[in-house]
């Protein structure tokens, strides 16, 4: 089909729709779409699905789709195990502590390499940049080691501190500072306001954007963490939630490599459901959000 | 004879201002990123272990031993089938989705929030459902496939299959995350490129061709770079959903070292392997950029 050279935005209503609203292929793309709906949801409906089927009807084959019997035993037997108000409350402690505070060191120091002048600022960028790139794994052994003398091992700070400053946040709130108008930043030392009233007061605010969207980030993974967390805690008190719920897994193995004994996993998806639940729930409320923060990563990075 | 009394000029205050703001983050900096980099680097030249009381030096054996030590040998193949597959299939798979969702569509945030869901969730918890769906027996996977006549696949027990297992499971959780990305820097893109492109007469995939793929190349990078780096310290998948697979077949590196580490205490090992992982880590991190640098015309 040729298209006559009209001059671009004075085409007739009617063509406008004919192009839009093409009806066969807006349903090509639903179908398609849908279908990896189904694909991305279904592995929650089914672990919810399965969280409440006993022991015996999780190990019938041909598996049935919705409980013959609903039980709640599964769950019983997860929260004796693990003391879930523990584990959530110890997991939120170390997330917000976490966040809170590498967004608040990482922003401080990308203000001050972005907006203050003194000597070796240059040098000293380079040498942070360098060496925060350097992958988690090469100083996992080391920084055990530096617990253990510490006398942080199994406890929050030897949780949470190795973990505050990252080399993309720092980068991330660098970039944010250069865009903030020095002429702000000058008008504020004319008026005599300290270096960290700067920060604080005026800078801060300006970059709200950037500090909700690696806060939200931020959060998300740092939910997820395992690693460290497994290294670090020893004792159920202070288990975080992957490690609850991983251990609820390990229960499940039947003693071989990776074979799984079925008769346990009611126990293994319903300590999945409680960790996934929350988690779902508020990113359906704050989704938004996620995608807000998701975006400007990229756009930035 | 009268003293001199300095008071600081701006600039010098400002120094000292610096320096006091940054105080914090450069020891936690020093603590906790310099010192363990290092320190990890000397390890690895020592028969060194937690619990021992005295570290005799060894050279680069421990370098020699990794290099020759076929499990390590083996994490290393295994990463580069991993991070070939999730990062270049999965960037296919979210360009795409993001292609498809970057046009006037109905239910388009709906979409966007079912994509995303699997990412925001535990990798353990997750791990959990697909261990029960990828089961031999009792798996929903291969219970759907019986309808087609085909038989079990040994989803996690069959060392030939278990590494598709693990790429596809994380196919599917993070498909969503990079599609959002792809999907921003789509938008970024000015329609007006789209509009002379009509004008001189280009169909879908000549635009798709000239003017989204060139203008995409930050985006597309970026997205290689961070998926490369992310899959190649997969660590929770593993622990949770293969242990290293069977015969080793899932074992990836970051897990062989943390169990050389932590359950075998073999540190100086260890700490070779990790170089030699980063030098390559690093090695393959450099080639991207200069790959996609040199074509930067356009």
């Amino acid at each position: 089909m040729v298209r006559t050279m009209k001059k671009i935005g004075q085409e007739t209503s009617k063509e406008r729709h004919r192009y839009r609203a093409f009806r066969p292929r807006s349903i090509v793309f639903h179908i398609i779409f849908l279908l990896i709906t189904f694909i991305m949801l279904f592995p929650f409906f089914w672990m919810t699905i399965s969280s409440f089927k006993p022991r015996a009807e999780l190990a019938l084959f041909p598996p049935t789709i919705f409980p013959k019997v609903w039980t709640l035993g599964n769950y019983e037997t997860a929260l004796g195990k693990i003391d879930f108000v523990r584990v959530f409350f110890n997991t939120g402690i170390y997330v917000t502590v976490k966040v809170v505070g590498a967004i608040f060191l990482c922003s401080l120091s990308g203000f001050v390499f972005a907006k203050m002048r003194f000597p070796l600022r240059k040098e000293l960028f380079f040498v942070l940049i360098a060496t925060m790139m350097w992958p988690f794994f090469v100083r996992v052994g080391p920084l055990y080691s530096i617990m253990v003398k510490l006398h942080w091992v199994n406890t929050y700070q030897g949780l949470i501190i190795p973990s505050l400053i990252g080399p993309f946040t720092f980068f991330f709130f660098h970039q944010a500072m250069m865009s903030v108008p020095n002429s702000l930043i000058g008008a504020a030392k004319i008026d005599g306001v300290s270096w960290f009233g700067i920060y604080w007061r005026i800078v801060l605010p300006n970059i709200k954007a950037t500090i909700g969207a690696t806060a939200i980030i931020a959060f998300m993974w740092s939910w997820q963490d395992l690693l460290w967390p497994l290294i670090i805690i020893s004792t159920k008190d202070m288990f975080v939630l992957e490690m609850a719920v991983s251990l609820l897994m390990s229960m499940m193995r039947a003693g071989s490599e990776s074979t799984i004994d079925f008769s346990g996993y009611g126990v293994g998806v319903a300590g999945a459901t409680i960790s996934v639940v929350p988690a779902l729930i508020i990113f359906v409320i704050l989704q938004k959000w996620f995608v807000k923060s998701t975006t400007i990563s990229g756009l930035k990075g | 004879m009268a003293r001199k009394v300095t008071k600081l000029n701006m600039r010098q205050k400002e120094a000292l201002n610096a320096y006091v703001l940054l105080l914090v983050p450069l020891l936690l900096f020093a603590i906790f990123y310099y010192y363990p980099i290092l320190e990890a680097l000397r390890w690895s030249f020592y028969n060194y272990n937690f619990l021992a009381k005295s570290h005799p030096f060894v050279g680069v054996r421990n370098y020699a031993r990794s290099l020759s030590d076929q499990t390590f040998i083996v994490t290393i193949k295994n990463a580069i089938y991993y991070t070939l597959a999730t990062v270049f299939v999965g960037m296919i798979l979210s360009l795409g989705m993001a292609l498809g969702l970057n046009q006037e569509l109905k239910f388009k945030g709906f979409y966007k929030v079912a994509f995303f869901a699997p990412v925001v969730t535990s990798v353990v918890a997750t791990s959990i459902i697909f261990a029960g769906l990828y089961d031999t027996r009792l798996g929903l996977l291969n219970y759907l496939l019986s309808f087609f006549g085909i038989p079990a696949v040994g989803w996690i027990t069959n060392p030939k299959v278990s590494m598709l297992s693990v790429i596809i499971y994380s196919l599917w959780k993070n498909v969503g995350f990079n599609m959002i990305i792809f999907l921003a820097g789509l938008q970024a893109i000015p329609p007006v490129f789209y509009e002379v492109g009509k004008v001189d007469g280009a169909n879908r995939w000549h635009q798709f061709r000239y003017i989204t793929l060139p203008l995409l190349k930050p985006t597309i990078l970026f997205v290689l770079v961070t998926s490369f780096i992310r899959a190649f310290q997969q660590f929770t998948l593993i622990h949770t959903l293969t242990l290293g697979g069977p015969m080793d077949s899932t074992r990836l590196p970051v897990y062989h070292v943390w169990e050389v580490y932590f359950k075998w205490l073999k540190c100086g090992e260890a700490s070779a392997q990790v170089y030699i992982l980063f030098v390559l880590l690093m090695g393959v991190t450099l080639l991207y950029f200069r790959l996609l640098k040199t074509e930067e015309y356009y």
